[in-house]
């Protein structure tokens, strides 16, 4: 489960299209402000552009039993959306939270609903795929959450950063209005609390799988037994957008995508903050899973000595400075790094992306963090 | 599939130390065409002997410290090959050797080396040099293509522009001869259109933030505009202040140096203002004509305080600003559980819906 960050901060957005004159008393829209950041290149097509490929199994699938299926949202009452979310065992991949308790929590206030499609990171399009491809499905569970929650407004966001895309994204899509969210890496984190509220208004992020999840359960009463990843890398012969059953291993996932050249490293999760494996045999996908990436590298990972150079300052989007942070940790000055606000880390990554040196600054900040936790210096 | 399981983040930019430094090479090596086209060969093998020197000296500190000598490294090379270049091209050559050792051994790698050095090596090194052969150091020759290659140059020599402008005369040189470096000086420092590109480029690559230099520049500019050293007006004065001296240089290449900078840019900011009126004091007050040098080294001084100050100031703002925690914590909201109300949806267990296809 992703750790949730200390703060709320967030990327500024475009202003929505305007779909009609009338004016609504709060406009869906993300409401983040923050600085620094990195711009990323997103390697998004050619996977974007083409269809999902089904990898399922079908002796996993199951249906909730008991149910029958609805045929028109306005024959499901509020709480039975919820119950039917509960029942299917929807979890919401953006942060692994069970989605009827995201629901449950919102009734009876004000809510706009948000749909998150950002994919930010390099490589991954594991929301933004399904939306294009299946926006009936998703767009239908979004009505259905609304109903749920008796949302005033409703958004789709998609990521502004995307340069290299053959598809065209719209404005709007079966009639959601599309937020194109500016800024740079890592907006999608920093916006990792799923509930966010302000003046008693309530802002709901929901992942765009988990919604296609809903509108199966409830029209199709289908228990979430798959989940929406990418496959890419250097070493992926194929890379695709795919839907696999859950605990399918990244192994079975590779094999299908076919392996050009044996890889070196295999991520599980982001191109950046995602987590290595070991064996990928023993990794199997989870609700939660965003992406299998198969790189090889040409060189082993060279490091050099810090040049002072500021940069990891820069892009820090929480205003740390993790030279000073790095050279606290490592010279055991706890004053020092407690001082700096080493808690206030979101764990991005950004500097240890951007650093020269290539230095392991995020990882050595973790570890700190972790170690503190357990009570060990 | 077994692996070696390698940490985040997967992907990495393609700046390294080695294209930071590298940029500043290319810079430099610039700079070395236009010296060699003014100045002849002398001023390749000026240079070439800086860095052998430097590299040298380099390598023997990093072995005697028990560590690998890494050929990645282009500090010592950037270091070497600025030294020559803020020196007249007649220079003698023990001079040269002299300075690169002060700068290597006595400014840079007994604070730690790259990174760690309080001081710029190149400047430290220039300094000592101005200190120790202040006559050789400000003797310049006429730009000449056909400079003796051995031996020192005792004739043919005169002053800067610095100079004329240290005793408060206006300088002969038109615009044209500044800008293009047809003039006395330091011979890598007297192309003003070949520094500004430079600069430009290292700002494009982002291996130079734009504020410090710039800031610089215009703090002298504004300071010499206000109050001329020259009898010409205040436009004049701070177009041979800012164009005529090595100002332009040291801003690109010693003042930029990241190592003795501040890291925020806000604290880049401040240091640019203050090294410009730290320049522009050291100018009217110093004993010397060139004292750029020495300005930089005073302002390194105060790189870690004006960081520190900087780092005040944003901890106050960050904790302002992410005082409030807007979020609502979910992170009990884990699991399905079973007491979380009835079995099933009151519709599917009494199936009221019309035509549900059951």
């Amino acid at each position: 489960m992703p750790e949730t960050p200390q703060a709320q901060t967030a990327p500024r957005t475009e202003k929505a299209p305007k779909t009609e004159k009338t004016q609504k008393p709060q406009r869906a829209k993300a409401r983040w402000n923050w600085q620094g950041g990195v711009m990323l290149e997103q390697h998004k097509d050619p996977i974007l552009s083409q269809e999902l490929v089904p990898f399922i199994d079908p002796e996993r699938q199951k249906v909730i039993p008991e149910l029958r299926p609805w045929d028109d949202i306005s024959e499901i009452a509020p709480e039975d959306i919820i119950q039917v979310a509960r029942l299917a065992r929807i979890v919401d991949e953006r942060d692994g939270y069970p989605l009827f308790r995201k629901l449950r929590r919102c009734l009876g206030r004000r809510v706009t609903v948000l749909v998150d499609a950002l994919d930010e990171e390099p490589y991954i399009s594991s929301q933004l795929g399904p939306l294009l491809h299946m926006h009936r499905e998703c767009t239908g569970g979004l009505a259905l959450a609304c109903k749920a929650v008796s949302a005033e407004d409703s958004a789709i966001l998609v990521y502004q950063g995307i340069t290299d895309l053959d598809v065209k994204i719209p404005r709007s899509i079966d009639g959601i209005p599309v937020q194109r969210v500016r800024g740079r890496y890592p907006s999608e984190l920093l916006s990792a609390h799923s509930l966010v509220e302000e003046n008693g208004h309530i802002t709901l992020y929901l992942g765009s799988c988990g919604l296609i999840h809903l509108y199966r359960a409830v029209y199709e009463a289908r228990m979430q037994s798959t989940a929406f990843i990418t496959v890419a890398g250097n070493c992926v012969a194929s890379p695709c957008n795919m839907e696999v059953s859950l605990d399918t291993t990244a192994t079975q996932v590779l094999e299908k995508c076919g392996l050009e050249v044996q890889p070196t490293r295999v991520v599980v999760g982001g191109s950046v903050t995602g987590e290595s494996v070991a064996d990928t045999g023993q990794v199997p996908v989870r609700a939660t899973t965003r992406a299998i990436l198969a790189f090889q590298e040409d060189e082993a990972d060279k490091k050099f000595q810090c040049i002072s150079c500021g940069r990891c300052a820069e892009v820090c989007p929480m205003g740390l400075n993790p030279m000073y942070l790095y050279r606290g940790i490592v010279m055991s000055l706890h004053d020092r790094v407690e001082k700096l606000d080493y808690k206030m880390c979101v764990g991005c990554m950004c500097c240890s992306y951007v650093c020269p040196a290539k230095l392991d600054i995020a990882g050595r900040i973790a570890w700190y963090r972790g170690s503190r936790k357990g009570g060990r210096r | 599939m077994k692996l070696i399981p390698k940490k985040a983040p997967h992907i990495r930019s393609d700046t390294n130390n080695k294209t930071v430094m590298g940029d500043a090479v290319v810079t430099l090596a610039a700079l070395y065409f236009m010296a060699a086209c003014y100045y002849g060969q002398r001023a390749i093998r000026l240079g070439l002997l800086s860095v052998a020197v430097c590299w040298c000296a380099d390598a023997a500190c990093v072995w005697l410290r028990g560590r690998r000598v890494s050929l990645r490294d282009f500090s010592p090379v950037v270091t070497g090959m600025i030294i020559p270049l803020m020196m007249p091209a007649g220079i003698p050559y023990h001079i040269v050797v002299v300075a690169d050792l002060f700068a290597i051994l006595i400014v840079k790698q007994p604070f730690g080396g790259i990174g760690n050095n309080l001081f710029n090596p190149a400047a430290g090194g220039i300094a000592f040099a101005i200190s120790c052969w202040s006559a050789q150091m400000f003797s310049y020759p006429l730009p000449n293509p056909s400079l003796d290659i051995w031996g020192e140059l005792g004739s043919g020599v005169t002053s800067s522009t610095s100079y004329t402008l240290y005793v408060g005369g206006v300088p002969m040189a038109d615009f044209t001869a500044v800008l293009l470096g047809q003039r006395s000086g330091p011979m890598g420092t007297t192309c003003v259109l070949v520094i500004l590109a430079c600069l430009l480029y290292l700002i494009f690559r982002g291996t130079v933030r734009p504020q410090q230099p710039l800031l610089l520049l215009a703090t002298v500019a504004a300071l010499n505009f206000l109050f001329p050293r020259i009898a010409a007006g205040g436009l004049t004065s701070a177009f041979y202040e800012v164009l005529a001296t090595p100002v332009l240089f040291c801003a690109a290449f010693m003042f930029s140096d990241p190592a003795t900078s501040p890291s925020r840019n806000m604290g880049k900011a401040i240091y640019g203002v203050l090294g410009g009126i730290i320049f522009v004091l050291f100018s009217r007050f110093g004993g010397y004509e060139q004292t750029a040098v020495f300005a930089i080294l005073l302002m390194n001084a105060f790189s870690s305080a004006v960081d520190q100050l900087a780092e005040l100031y944003i901890t106050k703002k960050r904790r302002m600003r992410y005082g409030r925690k807007t979020g609502i914590d979910l992170s009990g909201e884990t699991g399905f559980g079973t007491d979380d109300g009835a079995a099933a949806p009151a519709a599917a267990a009494e199936a009221p819906q019309t035509g549900s296809p059951g």
